[in-house]
């Protein structure tokens, strides 16, 4: 203050300052520039630098390895499940309703065997519906609307078919209308509705799966910088101290290149897995499960063309879009040579698939000559070289395959998940380690210093 | 000191390992609200009340057919003796017409004995006959996409049909009605204003039904079956057709009964491709000898006494 007051005094104290010397700032920042190049501080900040990327290693490291484990599990534990019982619960539900048309073909009382099949379809339906339910965890509203509509309807359709029965069985032709009804019920809501339910599921699995397939780049980067650092850490070390050897700083570097190792390693691994059961498993998995579907509706036309003695045509149309479709995918199926789960099964069921079309072309043959008795004996009788004995041959060979490559998912997932057993504890306990051996490894040196 | 810190520090770590534990586990999804009325037979509508129908066209006597000739020939007749088949267009949805015997699986009734008499003189053997299911509203254009030789089904002559396919001569005349819910305060059409109504779409039926009762809603399915259907599951108040198929409805179900007056009669004939002359007069021919030979009295007593005493059949009635 007195300084600005008196301008003319300015020059002289300035002058005395200078003579004052260790109180000027320059001189204070070259002392704490000192300071820090004194080795002690430097071993310090070292030591410190070495800590911060050692948490955060091991931080990353930990989460990011039981992250992925834990969607792994998820994956196998609900997600998967859930696809998978959604896919049985389809084809449940469709195979009760071709059971019921059958029934009413053949006029009179419907076959035992029929009307145990539609009876064992239902409960089974009934079934998958529940494991689907439990596999409800994310509260997934679309989910949700269709599981109650599903386990809604159910009851109705068994109860119309119950109905058409019951009028079947007192000689009242209005039996023939109840089933129509509750076709129609199946065809328009409960298929569609279960057809939904698997298509989220398969895009679940998908999704799952891509958050796993990358390797763990941010936390094997994150550790090749703390080996790097701990590596220039003991050079500046063992020079300054001109000691060749510091055992702590050694035992840090081999902790944390042990970690980094199995990290690649493991990490590289499972992605691979993950890999394979994306490609090998779940997408092969979806194209056959959409064949099954594929063949059950090609099924149900086939059943309802001959039930309505249908000549308008719609449901041949629809027999052979889904038929030509199937075709599609298993031809595609049988090119792609990396697929080796499900090969075999694919091309029995690409004959099967053949073979009925054939079959069917004789029904409606025999339908467009007049002859209904011959075409409804191709179309629902029990002989080998018929339709029903045909779709049966289609649908086990494509279970076949959906099982196969099932398996091969999960083998594949299981694998991806175990890889990065015992990963998560194990780099907790080597990042400290590698602190403790940082620590021990300064300790002495800065005692030198006090 | 030094252990209170450490007791405060586990605090802090419990506490927060704590407020992550009780995060709200996922609910159970909550019911969906949905309505829980039964189905509706596929193709079911209710119908806009504001649809004007079209003016029926004057053709005379619809009626009036070509004469019987048991000798007729033409290419018509021809095809259907080289198929060595009678294709017929019917339903299986009009029980003591045309419907499905729950015990053999097979297509039987009065209509269905019609054309199988049909073909016993055109093929000389009545199994030689194939059936094609048809909803009341198809009859006429499988007619002229000859998809069917003939259709047996409940098929009223009029003139607005006449312009599109020809008839053989009548061969049955039935008396639209009321179908109710015995119990029911509907006693007859008068009592339909602002009711439910089942009639088949494509139906003389559904036309008179909107000229006598223009007030009543009417919902319209693909058979006659599915307004049984309907009625069973108390989606409508009344079905209204001819007394042949209520007739059918409600003997399954005793808790039904027709009801009022006839709102009209209806004239069925046989319906033919236009231009198939020959098969008309072929046609017309076997009507003929059924009315005279007691077969037509027979089909009545086996199928339709519950209409009452067994009448003679309409006199046929020819142009030409």
């Amino acid at each position: 203050m007195d300084v600005r007051i008196t301008p003319p005094f300015a020059p002289v104290e300035s002058h005395i300052r200078d003579d004052a010397g260790t109180d000027a700032p320059d001189a204070r920042f070259d002392d704490a520039r000192a300071l820090l190049r004194s080795t002690p501080v430097r071993l310090v900040v070292l030591g410190v630098v070495l800590t911060v990327l050692l948490v955060a290693s091991a931080a990353v490291s930990a989460t990011t390895v039981s992250g992925r484990q834990a969607t792994h599990d998820r994956l196998l534990s609900s997600i998967e499940p859930l696809a998978s019982a959604a896919q049985n619960l389809y084809s449940a539900l469709s195979v009760a309703d071709a059971a019921a048309v059958t029934g009413f073909i053949s006029g009179g009382l419907e076959p035992e065997a029929v009307r145990s099949r539609y009876i064992r379809a239902t409960n089974e339906a009934a079934e998958y519906l529940v494991i689907a339910a439990t596999g409800l965890t994310d509260a997934d509203r679309e989910t949700a609307h269709n599981l109650t509509e599903i386990g809604r309807l159910l009851p109705v359709y068994t109860g119309l078919i119950e109905t058409a029965r019951t009028n079947n069985r007192t000689g009242h032709p209005v039996g023939a209308a109840y089933l129509g009804e509750a076709s129609h019920l199946m065809q328009t809501e409960l298929l569609p509705a279960a057809q939904e339910l698997h298509t989220r599921g398969v895009a679940a699995v998908e999704d799952t799966q891509r958050d796993a397939v990358r390797p763990p780049w941010l936390a094997i980067g994150l550790l090749l910088v703390t080996v790097t650092a701990l590596c220039v850490a003991h050079v500046v070390v063992s020079r300054r101290c001109r000691r060749t050897l510091n055992p702590g700083l050694l035992v840090a570097i081999g902790a944390t290149g042990v970690l980094l190792c199995w990290l690649l390693v493991a990490g590289l691994a499972s992605s691979s897995a993950t890999e394979h059961a994306i490609e090998r498993g779940a997408a092969p998995l979806a194209d056959l499960t959409e064949g099954r579907i594929l063949a059950q509706q090609s099924r149900t036309a086939e059943t309802l063309l001959i039930a309505r003695r249908d000549t308008t045509g719609a449901y041949d149309d629809t027999f052979g879009t889904s038929m030509a479709r199937l075709g599609d995918i298993l031809d595609e199926y049988g090119r792609d040579s990396a697929l080796e789960a499900g090969a075999e099964a694919v091309e029995a069921a690409r004959s099967a698939h053949d073979a009925w079309i054939n079959s069917h072309a004789r029904m409606v043959a025999a339908l467009a000559r007049g002859d209904y008795a011959a075409a409804s004996v191709l179309a629902v009788g029990a002989g080998p070289g018929e339709s029903t004995a045909r779709f049966v041959a289609l649908d086990a060979a494509l279970t076949e395959g959906i099982d196969d490559t099932r398996t091969e998912l999960r083998d594949n997932e299981f694998r991806a998940s175990r890889t990065l057993a015992g990963l998560a504890p194990a780099s907790v306990v080597l990042l400290t380690v590698a602190l403790i051996g940082v620590w021990v490894g300064l300790r002495p040196r800065l005692k030198e210093y006090q | 000191m030094r252990k209170r810190v450490l007791v405060a520090g586990l605090c802090v770590v419990a506490a927060l390992a704590g407020g992550c534990a009780t995060d709200p586990p996922p609910r159970a999804p909550g019911l969906q609200g949905t309505t829980t009325s039964l189905p509706l037979p596929e193709n079911a509508r209710m119908l806009e009340s504001s649809v004007a129908t079209p003016p029926a066209p004057d053709c005379g006597d619809p009626t009036a057919s070509l004469s019987p000739d048991p000798n007729a020939t033409g290419p018509a007749i021809d095809r259907i003796r080289k198929r060595g088949r009678l294709i017929v267009g019917l339903d299986t949805g009009s029980n003591l017409m045309s419907y499905r015997d729950t015990a053999t699986g097979r297509i039987t009734g009065f209509d269905v004995d019609i054309a199988r008499e049909i073909a016993r003189d055109l093929l000389g053997d009545p199994d030689l006959v194939d059936y094609r299911i048809l909803s009341s509203a198809e009859r006429e254009k499988a007619l002229q996409d000859s998809t069917v030789d003939i259709v047996a089904k409940t098929m009223s002559i009029t003139c607005a049909r006449r312009e599109k396919v020809d008839f053989s001569s009548e061969y049955f005349r039935a008396q639209q009605r009321v179908l109710v819910v015995r119990g029911s305060d509907i006693r007859s059409a008068a009592d339909l204003a602002g009711r439910r109504v089942c009639i088949v779409e494509g139906t003389t039926s559904l036309l008179r039904m909107r000229e006598v009762q223009p007030s009543a809603s009417i919902l319209t399915v693909p058979s006659w079956a599915d307004c049984l259907v309907v009625l069973q599951q108390q989606q409508v108040d009344a079905v209204s057709t001819d007394d042949t198929i209520l007739a059918g409805l409600a003997s399954q179900d005793p808790y039904l009964e027709l009801v009022g007056p006839s709102l009209g009669s209806e004239p069925y004939g046989i319906g033919i491709r236009q231009g198939s002359d020959e098969l008309v007069r072929f046609v017309n021919a076997t009507l003929e000898r059924i009315r005279s030979d007691g077969t037509w009295t027979a089909l009545y007593e086996k199928y339709l006494r519950v209409l009452g005493p067994t009448p003679s059949p309409p006199t046929p009635n020819y142009r030409e």
